[in-house]
């Protein structure tokens, strides 16, 4: 078994680290879907207004990739869609009447099962983190188990407390595929009796637990055909439910953690349900991201939680600015770099915020990129390609192999406050434009 | 109170078209002052506290050591003090140091306001450390003109032209120094700038005694190793004392502001440049039987090490993030290189006795070619690996 032993990284302490609990979430009466927060996505709605829809009916595609169908968890009437700038499709509302009345299909294990019945959106392919095209197939899949983002899913304390059919996913997969299915386990593991998946061995020091960041220890990825697929435990779990018992599985297992949460823990949620009626948040100035704080995207609580996240930060908010901090010993400063007394001292006192603690200034390479980026890869450089649009450089430089979740620490130690994750991402976009 | 002045302030600037363009200036006081309020709009959504004013402050807090020796320093070398007591030469150096400071953040930070407004782009602490180094790279006499023309020469020439602090190509503090080396040769180097009263008495540096005397063995210097190393010699304001400057040091490389291994590279290629100049001083002449060895060429690494600006450059010059390579496998040839010249500049060259500066310069030049070279490299491992 390969051990993948990472030394590059952090991993942050913040307040509200959810508890080993899980609590079930009454059912919603509504359900959202918002096709507008999937990246470069054009929607095309196979429903309208009032329309009666079941469990597992599609509601709607992408027309890049039209095969690939997305579907609703509830039987119900729709009862809204919202439209954005554009006309993109901001949300779309169904009225659960919590029949949970199944839509048919002819199920076997091929492709086409996979694409009709939703489950193909679940797998997403690096590079560009995107839904792989339907006529399109992987080189290998990659399934992570231990996540290791601020708040992440602790995968073997939720498959001891919740039904397992993984290893149906796994064959499914590898019957309609024939390729391998690696995954990164921890030290002590509850998934190492799994069969015919090929493992390997991570620590727990993120980025480890980033599936970009296994890749490219494992099996690099040389160019822009070259696809590794992967999918969280969670949807493999889906996806092996699915087969076994010809229905879906509309629920899914959130970690809901942050000071602004009043009660940290794992929420059995219906998938769709609004963040508002998960659970309690506190009344102060909070800032609400779907999926971790390092990597996840700021929402709204009347929205539902993003397709593919599983974790929900909720943080405060501070708008206090301080007096000449940037003369003081800084005992109470949570930074990864040596600049602060906090560090000798401890930094267990020192709080974070959504505060950007800075200006943004030049790239002025101190080091401090690379001392948080487990990879074989020149940040400085990638990122200055990217900026000046040399694509033939970024390829060189190792583009399909980064994604922005694994830079997120760059941006974070940053000391001039470069976006590098968001960089990349649009470097990402750029050969996806060009291609 | 304050807060709520600069925030009246800030409506007075904002309301007003044509204060307008003086907000970035406004900007840059506010911010010094108080921390930024800017929340993040883009994951992550959590950020180190650290920024570049952190950064640059702490360089500054490395220098301190230095700058406090080299005022101490003024008074004790200056025939005019009669005490040596720590304290009164300290105040007869304020007295020299203190003007030169004035005038140096007054003009630089003159000519950065006006690049901030005309260029639109926010203030940048990187003069502040810039502006901190300038006058301790001076001999202590400098006339104050020749000080204001090579800061805004510094600034201008080695650093705004090419976009402000990230883009330049050349060190601006020691852009700065050489523009007055090679402007005004008399009043930089020789015998006389290193005392107050600058005109009478004159002293020479230890690197000075050693390549003017060619007779004169370099064991009979006038000066110890220990008064070297600790600085009780005439010299340049901050390079006297490279006691002070190892403090600096320490603390550039516990806080990561500063690489080591430039610092290291540095050190090793002096090193072996002086051992095998050494060694050309010792064997030379039974080679060739014609060949006269300079005086310098036996000057052995120990003493290169505290004589002139080596440490000094080696700790605050050429470990400048962005006129050093970036890379750092980069950073070794570097340094490398840098005292590789060094020991050449100041052994060969008949004309300067010191050649830090231009060493370092020198190498400034050539850093984006070993980092070239050190991508290009990682660009054929890479497509080596893709071949597989």
């Amino acid at each position: 078994m390969k051990i993948i032993k990472i030394k590059k990284g952090h991993n942050l302490k913040i307040s509200g680290k959810p508890s080993n609990k899980i609590f079930n979430v009454p059912e919603s009466t509504n359900v959202t879907f918002h096709p507008a927060r999937f990246k470069s996505f054009k929607t095309k709605l196979l429903i309208k207004e009032n329309d009666y829809v079941k469990v597992g009916t599609p509601i709607f595609f992408n027309k890049n990739n039209s095969e690939v169908m997305f579907i609703s968890t509830v039987s119900g009437n729709v009862k809204d869609i919202v439209y954005g700038n554009r006309r993109s499709v901001e949300s779309i509302v169904i009225e659960n009447d919590k029949k949970y009345k199944l839509y048919t299909l002819d199920i076997n294990k091929s492709k086409e099962t996979l694409l009709k019945s939703g489950l193909w959106s679940l797998i997403r392919q690096k590079p560009f983190s995107k839904i792989p095209d339907s006529k399109s197939s992987p080189k290998s899949f990659f399934v992570s188990s231990v996540p290791t983002e601020p708040f992440a899913v602790d995968n073997n304390f939720l498959f001891r407390n919740i039904d397992n059919h993984l290893q149906k996913g796994i064959d499914v997969l590898k019957e309609i595929f024939n390729c391998d299915i690696n995954m990164g386990i921890s030290e002590k593991s509850e998934f190492s009796e799994l069969k015919d998946i090929n493992f390997y061995k991570i620590n727990s020091l993120h980025p480890a637990g980033n599936v970009g960041v296994q890749i490219h220890h494992i099996d690099p990825i040389k160019n822009a055909d070259d696809t590794r697929w992967y999918l969280s435990m969670q949807d493999l779990n889906r996806i092996g439910y699915y087969f076994e018992n010809n229905k879906h599985f509309n629920y899914k297992y959130y970690s809901i953690g942050g000071n602004g949460v009043v009660e940290a823990s794992y929420y059995k949620t219906l998938i769709g349900t609004p963040i508002e009626e998960i659970t309690k948040f506190s009344n102060k100035n909070i800032r609400f991201i779907a999926g971790d704080i390092l990597n996840g995207c700021e929402t709204s609580q009347q929205n539902s939680i993003d397709y593919y996240d599983e974790v929900l930060s909720v943080i405060e908010a501070s708008e206090k600015r301080e007096f000449l901090g940037w003369l003081k010993p800084g005992i109470d400063k949570y930074s990864l770099t040596s600049t602060f007394l906090s560090k000798i001292i401890s930094n267990n006192k020192s709080k974070l915020n959504t505060h950007l603690n800075g200006s943004v200034r030049t790239i002025i390479p101190m080091g401090n990129w690379e001392s948080v980026l487990p990879m074989n890869i020149y940040p400085e450089y990638l990122v200055k390609s990217i900026l000046c649009k040399d694509i033939d450089m970024m390829e060189k430089l190792g583009i399909y192999e980064s994604s922005p979740e694994d830079f997120a620490l760059c941006s974070f130690i940053c000391q001039s406050k470069v976006e590098v994750s968001k960089i990349i991402q649009d470097g990402l976009d750029l050969i996806i434009e060009e291609i | 109170m304050l807060r709520k002045l600069l925030d009246n302030i800030e409506q007075i600037i904002l309301s007003n078209d044509k204060l307008k363009k003086f907000h970035l200036l406004y900007d840059g006081l506010d911010t010094f002052l108080y921390s930024k309020n800017t929340q993040t709009t883009n994951a992550p959504y959590v950020r180190d506290s650290v920024d570049l004013k952190r950064t640059m402050i702490i360089v500054v807090l490395a220098l301190l050591p230095s700058f406090i020796f080299g005022t101490y320093n003024v008074g004790l070398q200056s025939p005019e003090m009669t005490s040596s007591s720590f304290l009164d030469c300290f105040i007869f150096g304020l007295y020299k140091v203190l003007p030169m400071y004035l005038v140096v953040f007054a003009i630089g930070g003159l000519f950065e306001g006006l690049f901030v407004v005309v260029r639109k782009h926010e203030i940048n602490e990187g003069f502040l450390v810039t502006g901190f180094l300038i006058p301790l790279t001076m001999p202590p006499t400098v006339p104050l003109w020749m000080l204001a023309l090579a800061t805004i020469f510094g600034v201008v020439i080695g650093k705004e032209i090419f976009g402000g602090t990230g883009y330049n190509i050349f060190n601006p503090a020691l852009t700065a120094r050489a523009f007055l080396f090679f402007a005004y040769p008399s009043k930089m180097s020789g015998n006389i700038p290193w005392l107050f009263p600058a005109d009478g008495l004159s002293k020479a540096t230890p690197l000075l005694e050693v390549s003017s005397n060619i007779d004169k063995p370099f064991s009979e210097l006038s000066y110890s190793w220990s008064d070297m190393f600790f600085g009780y010699i005439p010299g340049s304001l901050g390079e006297t004392s490279t006691l002070a400057i190892l403090i600096g040091a320490f603390i550039l490389i516990v806080t990561k502001i500063g690489s080591w291994r430039t610092m290291i590279a540095t050190t090793i290629g002096m090193i072996l440049t002086s051992l095998l100049l050494m060694s050309l001083h010792k064997y030379g002449p039974c080679i060739f039987p014609d060949y006269k060895p300079g005086p310098m060429l036996a000057i052995n690494p120990f003493y290169h090490f505290v004589m002139g600006s080596f440490a000094f450059g080696m700790v605050f010059m050429a470990t400048d993030p962005v006129s050093s390579a970036q890379t750092n496998i980069g950073r070794w040839y570097y340094g490398l290189l840098i005292g590789f010249m060094v020991v050449i500049i100041r052994c060969i060259n008949p004309a300067y006795p010191e050649g830090m500066m231009l060493a370092i310069l020198f190498a400034n030049a050539f850093a984006p070619l070993f980092d070239y070279n050190v991508i290009q490299n990682h660009i054929k491992k890479r497509q080596i690996r893709n071949e597989k």
